[in-house]
């Protein structure tokens, strides 16, 4: 069963929209952090009552779910709210609110800690916020996993759509970066035996990254193409299945670093939107708005376990100037 | 919604305060002999008890308690479906793994000293990294399905074990280990005290009395099968599950709709998927956490749309395990269903009459073709499993 995905939007450190993503340019980053995603444009968007207590991560979700209707041309109020699912994908969660509750314990002591902040750090509490503010009643998931969460979640969306459960699904990913973060992933960096292969080469920055599709059954009138494939494959039988050079474009996203010892060329681009468990979502929009996409299928491909790999397939339906 | 093959479960695994297995856990439901709140098993200024698993649980490679508990009760569910560990690498197996703890930022100490200006040894960030449940069990039995870890709060076992069917459903897999585990937690527990949740003493469901929740730990997980493979092994299936729903109050980040409206479209969901109605239904494993809100809320649901359909909330024998609660209610759905006797619930004395309804107070017995368990979540989700019988 193929799904067609009518509308998508993104944002990250690396800027606001897909013409940011698509412009390639490369990622800086300060100790190991490039800087936050700016969601300014949200407050255009809703009402800042309806954000006043939302924090950053939530935002993020937000204004790419807001995008993603609006880029799919789906009006709230002519399809039933029951309608449409969502699914939230991430790695870490809703770090800043995390911190934020243990700060206030370190601060305050526990006995007058952040209920807010502690409300807010509920990992599906994001995904629960869009769906209050869009007034969406249908199914409402969240995949909290560091390997493939985006492929998971792409899965889940599909089975939605294959019960009849939902007609719509808006399929989100987001992470946000931390100093923390930043800090700890230079020192697991240095310990690991990978930073030895890679002495000299600067990893690029851990990021912000926030992507939201919406999938539908049927075609709608902005549609980009399909998602054809989703699952979780060994790695080197799917990539004897993939059809040779020229064949499809393949993306290696986050975790997965690539065909070490064959044949396949793909591409990592973590250079521009930075190091996030929500690589796999960048790249399928990229895959999906490259001028070069012509027919051809993509494959983006995430680590999931030893040996086997989350992955998604899709087809461009329209080339894009 | 599509009407869909009731999927087999052929093991059953929990591990809570109740007990150290799910006889044991059974067995203290059932005769009222319940395990005692005990303080918290870390300091804290806050007075809440706790309901502690007292079963040493191992802890594995440098897995959290969280994982722990998963692979405890994974581990008996295999035996009951007459399994050995290392088959499962043989086959196509999927995990779906529901959680809260188990997959946050639950690293206090470190942040603490790292704050301070240390910098301290990355040993609790590693087992993080490590300990993502589903991760962790798909490691350990080297599994080649899909892989899941469902934060879905309150309802993430029950989501797991929906989604573990579906898998099976599309053919993507022949076995699911899905279900839940959560360990208690200085930072979740703080975190519920600050919201003011968690009872001084001990939580009462749908009690007149009843002043709030107590947190537990446990892991609850059923091993679901296709027909294929239970066929091909030669072995019963302890229940099925007829039906999942889930749905969303799109209300409130932690209070739940007043009127019910996720839970219901929960509901009709489940019933469209099992061919069901109010009538099939032999009683209900409420939510039933225990505090004025929830307790209030539900139980005025069943007031109005299924008062003569006994309920029974088991939260007062296990407490509340976030994650696992989805999961290990559905198991001792199941089990109840099975022997068509719901017993008393646990820890209920005195009916609250601005609720207008009651959970069962004595041993009943049950009848009907599908049990039902509800969990109700913090952001406002709602899931509903429908079970069937063994013999069904």
């Amino acid at each position: 069963m193929s799904l067609f995905i009518n509308g998508m939007a993104c944002l990250g450190s690396f800027g606001y929209g897909v013409g940011a993503l698509l412009a390639g340019a490369p990622l800086p980053g300060v100790d190991g952090r490039a800087s936050p995603a700016d969601t300014s444009s949200l407050k255009e968007k809703v009402s800042s009552r309806a954000i006043r207590q939302m924090g950053h991560f939530s935002r993020m979700a937000l204004l790419c779910a807001v995008d993603a209707l609006d880029d799919a041309g789906l009006s709230l109020e002519e399809v039933p709210a029951a309608d449409v699912g969502i699914v939230l994908a991430t790695g870490y969660g809703p770090a800043t609110p995390t911190f934020m509750f243990l700060d206030s314990i370190l601060t305050h002591t526990e006995l007058m800690a952040s209920p807010l902040a502690f409300s807010h750090s509920v990992h599906n509490i994001p995904a629960a916020s869009v769906a209050i503010v869009l007034g969406l009643t249908g199914p409402c998931s969240t995949v909290c996993q560091l390997d493939a969460p985006v492929a998971v979640a792409m899965l889940t969306a599909k089975l939605w759509l294959a019960e009849g459960r939902v007609r719509h699904v808006l399929v989100g990913a987001v992470d946000e970066a931390t100093g923390l973060l930043a800090h700890n992933t230079r020192r697991l960096a240095h310990e690991s035996a990978s930073a030895v292969k890679r002495e000299g080469k600067i990893l690029p920055p851990v990021s912000d990254g926030a992507v939201f599709l919406c999938l539908s059954a049927s075609p709608g009138p902005n549609v980009s193409g399909t998602l054809s494939e989703v699952g979780v494959s060994g790695k080197r039988e799917l990539l004897e299945r993939i059809p040779g050079e020229g064949g499809a474009r393949l993306f290696f996203s986050g975790t997965e670093h690539g065909d070490r010892h064959g044949t396949h060329q793909g591409r990592r681009l973590e250079d521009v939107y930075g190091r996030t468990p929500v690589a796999q979502g960048l790249d399928m929009v990229f895959s999906l708005r490259e001028n070069d996409a012509g027919q051809n299928a993509a494959y983006c491909i995430n680590h999931i376990l030893p040996h086997a790999v989350g992955f998604i397939k899709t087809q461009s339906t329209t080339a894009h100037d | 919604m599509v009407r869909a093959v009731p999927v087999a479960i052929t093991g059953l695994g929990v591990i809570s305060a109740a007990g150290k297995n799910l006889a044991a856990t059974l067995a203290a439901i059932d005769s009222g002999v319940l395990p005692g709140p005990v303080p918290p098993p870390f300091p804290t200024a806050f007075a809440s008890p706790v309901f502690s698993v007292s079963e040493p649980v191992p802890v594995e490679n440098g897995l959290s308690r969280t994982a722990s508990l998963a692979l405890y009760a994974v581990r008996e569910a295999l035996e009951d479906a007459g399994m050995e560990e290392g088959a499962l690498q043989s086959l196509r197996v999927g995990v779906a793994v529901g959680t809260s703890v188990g997959a946050s930022l639950d690293f206090f100490d470190f942040y603490k000293a790292d704050a301070e200006g240390e910098l301290p040894p990355l040993t609790e960030i590693k087992t993080y990294l490590a300990s993502n449940p589903a991760h962790a069990l798909a490691g350990k039995f080297s599994c080649t399905g899909p892989v899941q870890s469902v934060t879905n709060a309150c309802s993430s076992g029950a989501d797991a074990i929906g989604i573990g069917c579906a898998w099976l459903r599309m053919g993507l897999c022949d076995i699911v280990l899905a279900g839940g585990a959560d360990a208690l937690s200085y930072v979740t527990y703080a975190g519920f005290s600050s919201l003011r949740l968690p009872s001084p003493d001990v939580c009462r469901p749908f009690d007149a009395s009843r002043n709030g929740l107590t947190l537990g730990e446990g892991a609850g997980f059923v091993v679901l099968e296709s027909e294929a493979s239970r066929i091909r092994r030669g072995v019963s299936a302890k229940g099925y599950v007829a039906g999942y729903g889930t749905a969303t109050d799109a209300f409130h980040l932690t209070a739940p709709h007043p009127e019910g409206v996720g839970l219901s479209a929960a509901i009709a969901q489940a019933f469209a998927q099992a061919g069901a109605s109010w009538a099939d239904i032999a009683f209900i494993n409420a939510h039933g956490t225990a505090t004025a809100t929830n307790d209030a809320i539900e139980g005025v649901f069943f007031a109005q749309h299924c008062p003569e359909t006994p309920v029974i909330a088991t939260k007062g024998a296990t407490g509340h395990t976030l994650g696992a609660a989805g999961a290990i209610e559905a198991i001792l759905a199941l089990c109840h269903c099975n022997d068509g006797v719901l017993p008393a619930s646990p820890r209920f004395r005195e009916a609250d009459p601005a609720i207008g309804f009651a959970p069962v107070a004595t041993q009943t017995v049950v009848n009907g073709r599908f049990a039902m368990s509800q969990s109700l979540a913090f952001g406002g989700n709602n899931s509903v499993l429908l079970l069937a019988g063994g013999g069904s």
